[in-house]
């Protein structure tokens, strides 16, 4: 569990990402296999779950399958907004609320940065007038992180999501150490780069010290990569598979990698 | 969008390719048997082109017009749309080109366009034989398969041009 630091509220560091593996549209059998994800993940402690209006039926197929596996308390949603002129903002909102069939957002998030100079302030007010609980931003794949560190330093925000994993480890040099001083929780998107990067090491077989720090599979040990960063808050694996997402809750118990581990799994992997 | 380039063509899928293939597969089941309906009318299109009177290049397009507007509800707006949001303005489209066969067959009795040729056609055949390969399930090919159906829209002949082939009223 690591804190949100703007509130000290606790959240597990495996959380659940939805792009594309959860927008299976009308389709029963997809829907309900999502649902057995979401019900797994829930059952290992999992608390985030995240959308966006971007990501096709991905809301509506959470909302359907937390009325399918009894709305868990534990639930901590967090969509984004994502429409230009923001002035549509506020009715995507709504939608995506409905969709999801929560009564407020515990987090909304600014996709991709798109209008944030508008829509950031809309959000703001939002948690003023307590309709949503935390705000934040987002990005993916390294795009804008100039504009990232801008917003962070100068607005309150109470998130920022960007792309991190053991290959791709662009934001360890200023934005990580930024969430840290400003105190600004810290979501991981594309941990497996879009499972691109646990397909490739897959092919090998996991080496033998990964037992140190606990890990009995390739999805644990590059979760533990990222969030033994002390920055981070949670990562946000997304999955259709119902044995993954426990391997990938499975990252969330044991010890983590210190520095030298770390740098020990990213020679592994970089030589792979 | 900022930073364009930095995008790659599967970046703009939302959807896994299983799930597409999911959706192609229900969609069939739902409207079975209607498949044979479409082979008749295929059948019926070709020969219709056979011919050479006025009523029968306005009856081809007439069915041209009627697949093109079925697509357009029934798969694009109803289906495509509930997993791919730009599938609106696929709908949108398809609509567009139907309802301007329809119109052509009523005011001008022409004949329909015939398939692209030159660099145009040599794109669309590249394009259609990449997205061929979609069915071994990479997400680039499928990207390719929907890069293929826009270019179709954009690219196939418009319809307010001479037909090669005019039809004597």
């Amino acid at each position: 569990m690591r804190p949100v630091p703007s509130t000290g509220e606790r959240l597990p560091v495996v959380g659940l990402g939805s792009w594309i593996t959860f927008n299976v549209g009308y389709d029963e059998a997809a829907r309900a296999s999502c649902a057995e994800v979401m019900r797994q993940f829930f059952a290992a402690g999992g608390r985030l779950i995240d959308s966006s209006p971007m990501y096709g039926s991905s809301q509506a197929v959470i909302g359907w399958g937390l009325d399918r596996i009894g709305r868990p308390q534990a639930l901590f949603s967090a969509d984004k907004v994502w429409v230009a002129p923001a002035s549509r903002g506020p009715a995507q909102i709504e939608a995506s609320r409905r969709a999801w069939g929560v009564p407020r957002f515990d987090l909304l998030q600014v996709h991709n940065l798109l209008a944030w100079k508008d829509h950031l302030p809309a959000l703001v007010a939002m948690k003023v007038e307590g309709r949503v609980r935390y705000v934040g931003i987002t990005t993916s794949e390294g795009r804008r992180h100039g504009d990232i560190e801008a917003i962070m330093r100068a607005h309150p925000i109470d998130f920022v999501q960007v792309s991190y994993n053991v290959l791709d480890r662009e934001v360890e040099a200023r934005i990580l150490p930024l969430a840290r001083e400003r105190g600004i929780a810290v979501i991981v998107n594309r941990p497996f780069r879009q499972g691109v990067l646990i397909d490739a090491v897959s092919r090998h077989p996991l080496p033998s010290w990964a037992e140190e720090i606990g890990c009995a599979n390739w999805a644990q040990l590059l979760i533990k990569f990222i969030v033994a960063h002390p920055a981070v808050t949670c990562a946000i694996p997304a999955t259709t598979s119902v044995a993954h997402v426990r391997e990938n809750m499975g990252a969330a118990a044991g010890p983590l990698p210190d520095e030298a581990m770390r740098r020990r799994i990213i020679a592994h992997v970089e030589r792979l | 969008m900022s930073e364009w380039w930095t995008y790659e063509l599967s970046d703009f899928l939302l959807f896994a390719p299983r799930t597409y293939y999911r959706l192609i597969e229900l969609y069939n089941a739902e409207i079975w048997p209607g498949q044979f309906v479409a082979l008749l009318a295929g059948l019926a299109v070709l020969a219709l082109l056979r011919g050479r009177a006025a009523w029968q290049g306005r009856g081809a397009l007439a069915l041209l017009a009627a697949g093109w507007l079925w697509v357009a509800w029934a798969f694009h707006y109803t289906r495509y749309a509930t997993i791919n949001w730009a599938a609106v303005y696929f709908a949108l489209a398809f609509a567009v080109q139907g309802a301007a066969m329809l119109a052509l067959a009523v005011a001008r009795a022409g004949r329909p366009p015939g398939p692209p040729g030159g660099l145009a056609g040599a794109m669309g055949m590249a394009l259609a034989l990449r997205s061929y390969r979609a069915r071994a399930g990479e997400p680039q090919d499928l990207a390719a398969l929907e890069v293929y159906k826009a270019l179709a829209l954009a690219g196939s002949h418009c319809l307010d041009q001479p037909c090669q082939t005019p039809v004597t009223n």
